[in-house]
């Protein structure tokens, strides 16, 4: 009898294996092909446009969302962003935003924002940016769980567009004339219009230096420009007969009063 | 491959009604192993989805399965229906082994947005299946190892006139 009940036994586990493999093998395709039906019915919209502003540090904050619908049957959990906006020329990523990590529930909507930030006075391989407009390529990756097994990557590929705060800056010294004080008179022009969607204001502070780095005269324009604004400056600077100027340069940079910001210098003949 | 008269309690197909009904069970099994994947992947081409597994693997991945369920099915009143369940499983952890590097789809969803799914998490959980095969494979071997004629019995239960 005891034995009888024991072939029993692994007769009936072999019928109940059977049945829960099919079970188990049922319900993971229906559940295959949900997921992947709601996979290709995903839309991502996209980003919003970006906000930019001039911090009273000198740090400029570029604000942007990304927009995401998911009109799939399944949420989108641990959902985090990486943004990168790459350098003009294309040679790597400049800034780098990392969201914190979301979740995008099922048919619904979600808006991640995205936060960068740049110094000014340290634009390190962005220094361009400084004189020059561009249209700036922005990388957004999102990684996170779909349907509790589906681990994704998504990749939205969108377009800043920069302006230069000091957009095609020059500066540029004309003739020295002689004023017969022991002094000669040098012409100094400044212009740049920015671009920017900030207001830049403080001093541009430009000074003629000798070739050995000894400044010779300087002088310190107030600038107050509102954003998509030109600025044009003249002044004549005096410069000691004793301090020459050949092989010199004229050196600019945009003071505010938390930052320093070195502008293109020109080289003097 | 018949064994001599058939176990008290038991009704053993023949061997060419077993083999005709097999032959029927390799569409439907052939629909669901190679068709509807090859379908899936034909899909997921049209609407711009790379998929990383191609036809060729779930079509070769298909075939062999169907060929060993079938088999099976055949030597189902046998002993050696048992063994051939092993080479099903093996064959099963082995077609899942094979797809679990290529389980990825790569969805074009804008003009600049690109979405990469990795469902080999989902691959690794249907390694339960060929997991459950493989055991019930062993213990039919056992059972069919004790006592052939009590599997047979409740397989193919003699009708009672």
């Amino acid at each position: 009898m005891r034995n009888g009940r024991e072939k029993g036994s692994l007769l009936g586990a072999i019928r109940l294996l059977r049945v829960t493999g099919w079970v188990i093998l049922l319900a993971l395709a229906s559940y295959l092909a949900l997921a992947g039906y709601s996979a290709v019915t995903l839309t991502p919209n996209g980003t919003g446009s970006a906000e930019y502003a001039l911090l009273p540090d000198g740090t400029v904050t570029i604000l942007t969302t990304l927009n995401l619908t998911n009109p799939g049957l399944f949420a989108f959990t641990k959902l985090s962003v990486t943004s990168q906006i790459m350098l003009p020329n294309g040679t790597g990523a400049w800034l780098e935003s990392t969201s914190p990590s979301i979740t995008l529930p099922a048919q619904g909507v979600a808006q991640v924002p995205l936060r960068f930030s740049l110094t000014l006075s340290s634009l390190g391989l962005g220094k361009a940016l400084l004189t020059q407009d561009e249209v700036l390529n922005e990388s957004d990756y999102l990684n996170g769980t779909y349907a509790t097994f589906v681990g994704f990557v998504l990749h939205a590929g969108e377009h800043l567009d920069w302006g230069a705060p000091f957009h095609d800056f020059q500066a540029s010294a004309g003739t020295p004339v002689p004023e017969g004080n022991g002094t000669y008179g040098v012409p100094v022009k400044l212009s740049f219009g920015n671009d920017a969607s900030f207001g830049v204001e403080g001093t541009v502070h430009a000074s003629l230096e000798s070739a050995g780095g000894a400044v010779c005269a300087d002088a310190n324009f107030p600038i107050n420009d509102p954003p998509h604004s030109t600025t044009q400056e003249s002044v004549t600077l005096y410069v000691p007969t004793g301090c020459s100027l050949a092989g010199g340069m004229l050196a600019s940079r945009f003071m505010a009063p938390g930052f320093v910001v070195p502008l293109p210098p020109q080289a003097l003949p | 491959m018949s064994f001599g008269p058939d176990p008290p309690g038991a009704a053993l197909p023949s061997v060419g009604r077993r083999v005709t009904l097999g032959l029927f069970r390799v569409f439907p099994l052939l629909i669901l192993l190679v068709g509807i994947p090859a379908a899936i992947l034909g899909y997921l081409a049209g609407a711009g989805v790379q998929a990383g597994t191609s036809v060729y693997t779930v079509s070769v991945g298909g075939l062999a399965l169907t060929a060993l369920s079938t088999a099976r099915y055949i030597m189902r009143p046998t002993a050696a229906f048992g063994p051939v369940g092993l080479l099903r499983a093996g064959a099963a952890f082995a077609y899942l082994w094979f797809l679990r590097p290529t389980a990825s789809v790569l969805v074009p969803a804008g003009a600049h947005v690109t979405l990469a799914l990795d469902y080999s998490t989902v691959v690794e959980a249907l390694f339960v299946i060929p997991l459950l095969l493989f055991v019930t494979a062993v213990l039919v071997t056992i059972q069919d190892h004790r006592n052939l004629a009590a599997r047979l019995r409740v397989d193919f239960p003699a009708r009672l006139r």
